[in-house]
């Protein structure tokens, strides 16, 4: 019975879609603006906070486990040694892995092809509860963890791609920086790894650090390279885990005491908000967005709901009608609701397919960078289910309201007006008032953050970055994949730099282990000379690996002594570059220059104090940097950047060329410039902007057709009034300015309530701006004229079209 | 089956109270037809609506059968009304997005029957009222007369104990009116009560009797001897 009449309900409401197809198109576009916002952020969040690890359906009882600050940038926080202890002994995990993500090359065959690899614990599969699609996981490996096995898991896509999906690829022999590795298994599609927004193509036993990258840090307590994360035991909670794993680092603390001089309490983070991978970023941000989005969708129902309310006064006839041959009130309002629903479904409809572009938008904000980044959402089950869900929600919020009116209203009454020219009573005019009012509030509030967002990412790419980033050309390399050694490598790079330096055009050049604001930073933990910790004070800073006249190339100013040079070698005095914040931090109001720091274990003179200067991301403020010479503390991988006058692009092929010149077989990449890299370093500051910003419009559009739409409306009912005012003596002018103070009413006390709401919201933003206040009364100033120029252009053409009334017509039609 | 005790019914105007029905007492009999007049303004239409409990603010006693509607809330009323009242308006009332069959199909949707059994409903009214070529059209592709047939259809097709018509025959010319008084007498012989209102005193004269309100007062109260179906089929 109840699904015939909701059959019917459903007939029914087809048939007057179909009917008003003006209206469904609007009540539908409107909705799917505001579905389409909602759900893109929503994919967003899917594919990254709410599945932190893709391939892995559930992490909920996972954590990362942070040493430390919490910051959004960690260095991984245990050694290994440390790692062994923990994991052998927390009873409040079922199991804890370990890993080390960085670049790699397979080589072998061809030109070597850089790939982004883990080194992971032998557990590492089994306690993410990842199955190789092919072969086995690294397990194996257990008893020989530390000592390594060669072998190594392939990512899905690494198979798909270099080995065409090879089924019988088990047992075959892989390269990894010339050192042969069978594989053992392949990793289902989907993984990619821990970190989310990173993918790695490779994984490795953990002992394999030394003959990938040439470290011995597996066998030193105090080397913190490893990334650890736990699976809870049933029935612990993250608070139980994180009191015994600090319980088991105090006694490590205690056996271990000169190499547990840092900061030693733990905390730990469910995967969504993990300091490690894109996630540290995200979760601020998306929320944000999704609650502006929300807003948006709040502004897009009220906009329906006027649309409905003015729809209901064409049809009290018919609900009076239906009520006088019996209908509950409650079969009104369900009949109502299935047509709301169906507009909501047609909405949800057009949004889930517009969301099937927009979903992939994330990475258009991703400058070119070497960094394995999959950032993007993707419409999935839960995407649709989401949609359907909001779709719901929508229907109910904006039909809700109308629903009930039209079902309340007295079929006695209305059956006995003929006429049928009344506007639904006061209490009607008011409802739609009160909801052009909320429209205005929500697009101030929408309008605010939008420009807060814009004038923050402003003052962040207006800000002193400290370092020119105009005219410089950067080419990433790798020297370890084609077979250099330490010694070969540094001569190699002094060649690079001479050849590179003689080009005609080019003004400097120089190398580095990172480009700043790339995310390719470093860090270390430093002991300057003289200055006495805290007890568990973070000496971690921000550490760069410069080649000669980085300083010159970047043209960061020097603030005393001097730059690197070429002297500055393995036979030289051990020697670093500060920046001013590290003084001012470690030794303040001192002379610097001939000071001692110690990095990483070994003691360093300052020769240089170079000017404080933007590396992580353009909103952070000054922190310390230590900046160590590259022929002193090698690195095989070196971004070569080229200070050039005119185009850095147009020098690219000769700087090719001059690289292979030296070997022909060195693969280059991502060749850029130094401009298009740092907007990296204030990615998520645009992705805000940009979507705040566009949901700021739509919210002035919006409020631009809901006021045009109810002062359109109110006039068309007073259109007898109006004759009779004219009829009487009032002139065009009066009629005019009475329909446009009639707007700007509303539009006023919209402001008042806005204002009021977003004093209120903004304050929660103050964390994610940069050089505005989250009361900016520029911004306010700007966005509450442009509200009030959007109101007066949408009352223009009511209040235009009231004014050329023809009195004698408007008493007649009465 | 109907009986009035005091029933008032007034409507507040700012700070004056105006009175449209004055302690109206009234007692129908099963099987009656009853034409209520008077002038413009007299509560005609004021008393049908309480009669068809459309109307909530009377005061007084309704008695329908052996139920105290005064006691009623306005869901029970509603249920009251539902299930024995029929109601056939001056302008019809039919919904323009339906057709004839869905229209006369409305009542019995809110009824929770099945849908076999209102099909059959429904076809059984086409059938009675010679309608069944039309059930697929629209109202606007009907005339006056015939879109009230419907609406007469729609009224009796869940063969309410009582009929309550205002001005049926408002929108009619002559012909149609005496078509659909005709109609009227018939349902009114297959026992089924009927209460009109209009200002026809030959439309009246289909009744059995004539209840004529003045300022909401019962002014006169007269059962006809001979009906006017009774004289012309004489």
């Amino acid at each position: 019975m109840l699904l015939q009449n909701a059959m019917h309900d459903l007939r029914y409401a087809l048939r007057q879609l179909r009917k008003n197809p003006g209206f469904a198109a609007l009540a539908v576009g409107t909705l799917a603006l505001g579905i389409t916002a909602n759900i893109t952020i929503f994919s967003w969040i899917n594919s990254t906070l709410l599945n932190p690890i893709p391939g892995i359906a559930h992490t909920s009882n996972m954590i990362t486990i942070m040493r430390g600050e919490r910051n959004e940038h960690p260095t991984p926080p245990f050694s290994y040694l440390d790692f062994v202890d923990l994991r052998d002994n927390a009873r409040t995990f079922s199991g804890l892995l370990a890993y080390h993500d960085d670049y790699t090359a397979i080589t072998g065959s061809g030109t070597p092809e850089r790939v982004y690899a883990t080194l992971a614990s032998a557990n590492y599969f089994e306690v993410l509860g990842v199955r190789p699609i092919l072969g086995r996981s690294l397990l194996s490996s257990l008893k020989s963890e530390r000592q390594g096995v060669a072998e190594a898991v392939l990512g899905y896509d690494l198979w798909q791609k270099r080995f065409a999906g090879d089924p019988s690829i088990l047992g075959k022999t892989i390269q990894i920086n010339l050192h042969p590795y069978t594989i053992v298994g392949v990793a289902p599609e989907g993984f990619q790894g821990c970190k989310t927004g990173l993918r790695s193509d490779i994984w490795i036993p953990l002992g394999m650090d030394k003959q990938v990258w040439g470290s011995n840090r597996i066998n030193e307590r105090e080397t913190l390279w490893l990334n650890v994360l736990g699976k809870l035991a049933p029935g612990v909670d993250h608070a139980q885990a994180e009191s015994e794993l600090n319980l088991l680092m105090l006694r490590l603390v205690e056996r271990f005491p000169d190499q547990h001089r840092g900061p030693n309490k733990i905390s730990s983070d469910p995967l969504w908000r993990s300091p490690f991978g894109a996630n540290a970023y995200l979760y601020g941000t998306l929320p944000m967005l999704l609650a502006l989005a929300g807003a948006l969708l709040m502004l897009a129902c009220a906009n329906v709901a006027n649309l409905l309310l003015v729809r209901s006064v064409a049809r009290r006839r018919e609900m009076a009608i239906r009520l006088s041959m019996g209908a509950s009130r409650w079969r009104v309002v369900r009949q109502l609701l299935v047509e709301n629903v169906l507009i909501a479904l047609a909405g949800g409809g057009v949004a889930l397919t517009l969301t099937l572009w927009t979903a992939g938008t994330m990475s258009a904000f991703l400058p070119p960078t070497t960094l394995p980044l999959t950032l993007n959402g993707h419409v999935d089950s839960s995407v649709f289910l989401a949609t359907m869900l909001i779709s719901v929600f929508t229907a109910a919020v904006a039909g809700a309201i109308p629903a009930l009116r039209a079902s309340r209203l007295s079929p006695v009454s209305v059956l006995k007006d003929e006429a049928l020219t009344t506007s639904g009573g006061l209490s009607k005019s008011r409802l739609t008032s009160g909801l052009v009012i909320a429209q205005i509030a929500l697009s101030l509030l929408l309008l605010t953050c939008a420009g807060l967002f814009v004038r923050s990412l402003q003052k962040a790419q207006s800000a002193d970055l400290g370092f020119d980033p105009n005219h410089v050309l950067l080419t990433t390399f790798d020297l370890d994949p084609v077979g250099y050694s330490r010694a070969t490598g540094t001569e190699f790079d002094l060649q690079l730099l001479a050849r590179v330096k003689a080009l005609p055009g080019v003004q400097s050049a120089t190398l580095a282990d990172f480009s700043p604001l790339n995310f390719t930073i470093h860090s270390d933990y430093i002991q300057p000379e003289g200055y006495v910790p805290r007890l568990h004070e973070s000496m971690e800073v921000d550490r760069g690996t410069i080649g000669p006249g980085y300083l010159e190339t970047l043209r960061t100013p020097l603030i005393s002594g001097r730059d690197f040079t070429a002297q500055d070698n393995q036979s030289a005095v051990p020697v670093v570059i500060v920046n001013q914040a590290l003084v001012d931090r470690y030794w303040p109001g001192q002379n610097a220059i001939g000071k001692r720091v110690q990095v990483a274990g070994g003691w360093c003179t300052v020769v240089g104090v170079a000017a404080n200067g933007k590396y992580r991301r353009m909103t952070y403020g000054n922190a310390p940097l230590v900046l160590v010479p590259m022929m002193q503390r090698y690195t095989s991988q070196a971004i070569l950047h080229v200070r050039v006058a005119g185009d850095p692009l147009s020098f690219s092929s000769a700087v090719e060329q001059t690289i292979h010149g030296l070997n022909a077989d060195l693969p280059l990449y991502n060749q850029t410039t130094l401009k298009a890299n740092i907007q990296m370093g204030s990615v998520f500051e645009r992705i805000a902007a940009a979507f705040a910003g566009a949901f700021g419009l739509l919210a002035l559009v919006l409020a631009a057709v809901g006021i045009y739409g109810v002062v359109a409306y109110t006039t068309r009912q007073r259109t007898h009034e109006i004759g009779i005012r004219m009829a009487l003596g009032a002139g065009q002018g009066d009629v005019f300015r009475q329909v446009i103070g009639q707007g700007m009413h509303l539009a006023i006390a919209g402001l008042a309530v806005g204002l009021a709401v977003s004093f209120a919201f903004t304050r929660l933003l103050r964390g994610m701006l940069f050089g505005v206040g989250a009361v900016d009364w520029l911004t306010l100033a700007f966005v509450v004229a442009s509200l009030l120029v959007v109101v007066l252009l949408a009352c223009y053409v009511p209040a235009r079209r009231a004014a050329s009334v023809d009195p004698m017509q408007a008493l007649r039609t009465e | 089956m109907i009986e009035l005790k005091d029933v008032e019914r007034s409507y507040k105007t700012g700070h004056t109270e105006t009175w449209v029905l004055r302690r109206v007492g009234l007692t129908i009999n099963e099987g009656e037809f009853v034409t209520v007049m008077g002038p413009s303004g007299a509560g005609k239409s004021s008393l049908l609506n309480v009669l068809a409990l459309l109307d909530d603010g009377w005061l007084g006693e309704y008695w329908f059968g052996e139920t105290a509607a005064h006691k009623l809330n306005r869901k029970q009323r509603a249920d009251l009304a539902r299930q024995r009242i029929g109601m056939v308006f001056q302008s019809y009332h039919l919904l323009d997005d339906l057709t004839v069959a869905e229209n006369i199909d409305l009542p019995l949707s809110y009824k929770n029957l099945p849908a076999r059994e209102r099909q059959g409903m429904v076809a059984d009214i086409l059938d009675r009222f010679q309608i069944v070529a039309k059930k697929d059209l629209y109202p606007s592709q009907l005339s006056g007369g015939q879109q009230q047939l419907v609406g007469i259809a729609r009224a009796v097709v869940h063969a309410p104990a009582l009929l309550l018509a205002d001005e049926p025959t408002g929108n009619l010319h002559s012909s149609q009116a005496r078509e659909i008084m005709d109609l009227f007498c018939q349902l009114n012989s297959a026992g089924t009560t009927i209460v009109q209102v209009t200002h026809s005193e030959e439309n009246a004269h289909y009744s059995k009797r004539i209840v004529e309100l003045r300022d909401g007062w019962v002014t006169r109260d007269e059962t006809l001897s001979a009906t006017a179906s009774e004289v012309s089929s004489k």
